[in-house]
C-alpha cells in the first residue's frame, strides 16, 4: 500500500469509502483498490503458494471473485478482512485442501536465501521475510496475517476458522519459532 | 496497529512483488475484468438484438407516421415508444459490436436499463389495450401485479443506493482532503 500511514480510524473510513465507490461501479475506485491491495495480497499468496506463478494465477482469480462479489459486501468497513477471506478461499479452492495440509515438499520453491546482513532481526522486515520462509505453512500464514494487516485476533480467527484462543497460541508458538530461526540465522 | 507496524507491514510486502516479466500478462488479465472481448458467439448475441432493434425502429416509426388519421394518439405514441426502444437496442448493441468488447460495468448497466424499460413499456401497452377489451382483464391484472412487484424491487434498490450514497458523502466530508 503506497499511501502514507494513517491513524486506524481514518484508514478504516478511507477503506469504507473506497469499497462504497467500488460498489457504485466507479472504475477509478476499482483501480485504486487493486493498486492498494495487490502487494499485501500477493505477499500473502506467495508465502502460501508453491511458486510465484501459482500465486499470480490465484491472485487473478481473487480479483475476479472480488469484482463479482464486492457489490454484495454487507459491511464495507471490513474490506481488508473480507479481501483476505476471499483470497484464502480462492487459494484453498485452487489447491484443493487447507494450506497446512499441503505436503511441505511442494512448498520447497520458497528460495533457500542467505540470511540478510545487519538489521535488528525481529524489527527488520528483511530478516522477518527470510525467517518466514523457514517456517511451516500453518505458522507462516498466521504470522503473515499478523504482520501485514490491521486484523484483530477475532478477524484472524474468523478468517482461519479457528477460535481466538487458538489464534493466540498459534501466534505465540509461531513467534517463538521465528525468533529461534532468526537467532540461528544471525549466528551463521 | 500503530504507524510503525503499518510501515513494517508495507516494507515486508515490498520484499516479494510480482515478477516484472509476468506483469504484462497479469495486467492484461485485470483489464479483462472490465473489458471482456467478444467471442464469435458473443458477437452473434449482440448482432441479433442490434439488427432487430434497427428493424423495430424503422418499422414502428414508419407505422406511427403513416397510420390513418383516425388512429388514436395513444397508439401512435406507443408505436413511437417502441421505435425508440428499438433505436436504443441498435445503438447500444451496435457500439459493443464495433468496439469488439463489452465494458462489464457501463455497458451491462445500459443493456439492463433498456431491457427494463422495454419490459415496462410492454406491460403499459398491454394494460392500455386491456382497458377497451374485457376479455383481456386477467392479463391486465397480471400486468399490474408485475408492475407492482417490479416497483417494489426498484424502490428497495433505490433506498439501498441512497443509503450508500449518503454514507459516501458522510465519509468524504469526514476525510476531506485526505481522500
Amino acid at each position: 500500500m503506497s499511501e502514507p500511514s494513517q491513524p486506524s480510524g481514518l484508514k478504516n473510513q478511507a477503506q469504507e469509502l473506497l469499497s462504497l465507490r467500488c460498489k457504485r461501479g466507479d472504475r477509478s475506485a476499482w483501480e485504486e483498490l487493486v493498486a492498494q491491495w495487490e502487494r499485501p495480497l500477493f505477499y500473502y499468496l506467495r508465502r502460501m503458494a508453491a511458486s510465484h506463478d501459482e500465486a499470480l494465477l490465484v491472485l487473478q482469480d481473487v480479483w475476479l471473485q472480488v469484482f463479482s462479489s464486492l457489490p454484495s459486501l454487507r459491511d464495507p468497513k471490513r474490506l481488508g478482512a473480507w479481501l483476505y477471506t476471499i483470497t484464502r478461499r480462492v487459494f484453498i479452492r485452487h489447491i484443493g485442501r487447507l494450506p497446512g495440509e499441503r505436503v511441505e515438499q511442494e512448498l520447497s520453491s520458497i528460495p533457500e536465501d542467505e540470511p540478510p546482513q545487519g538489521g535488528t532481526r525481529e524489527d527488520d522486515s528483511e530478516w522477518v521475510h527470510w525467517g518466514l520462509g523457514k517456517l511451516a505453512a500453518v505458522q507462516r500464514e498466521v504470522l503473515v496475517l499478523f504482520f501485514l494487516e490491521d486484523l484483530s485476533l477475532k478477524e484472524i480467527g474468523d478468517l482461519l476458522g479457528i477460535p481466538v484462543g487458538t489464534v493466540k497460541s498459534r501466534l505465540n508458538k509461531a513467534r517463538g519459532l521465528l525468533r529461534e530461526v532468526l537467532n540461528q540465522g544471525e549466528s551463521q | 496497529m500503530n504507524d510503525e507496524s503499518v510501515k513494517f507491514g508495507q516494507s515486508l510486502s515490498a520484499l516479494q512483488s510480482i515478477d516484472p516479466d509476468k506483469r504484462q500478462g497479469y495486467d492484461d488479465a485485470l483489464r479483462g475484468l472490465f473489458q471482456a472481448k467478444l467471442s464469435a458467439w458473443g458477437r452473434l448475441r449482440y448482432l441479433l438484438p442490434s439488427v432487430c432493434g434497427l428493424v423495430m425502429a424503422l418499422g414502428m416509426s414508419t407505422l406511427a407516421l403513416t397510420e390513418p388519421s383516425s388512429t388514436p394518439l395513444g397508439t401512435r405514441l406507443m408505436l413511437l415508444g417502441i421505435a425508440l426502444i428499438g433505436a436504443a437496442w441498435f445503438v447500444i448493441c451496435g457500439r459493443i459490436l464495433l468496439k469488439g468488447s463489452i465494458d462489464l460495468v457501463a455497458d451491462k448497466r445500459r443493456v439492463s436499463s433498456v431491457a427494463l424499460v422495454f419490459t415496462a413499456l410492454q406491460v403499459v401497452a398491454f394494460s392500455w389495450f386491456a382497458w377497451s377489451d374485457a376479455s383481456l382483464l386477467p392479463g391486465l391484472i397480471l400486468s399490474v401485479v408485475f408492475v407492482i412487484l417490479a416497483g417494489v424491487v426498484f424502490i428497495t434498490q433505490e433506498i439501498r443506493s441512497s443509503e450508500l450514497r449518503l454514507r459516501e458523502q458522510q465519509l468524504r466530508a469526514l476525510l476531506g482532503d485526505r481522500v
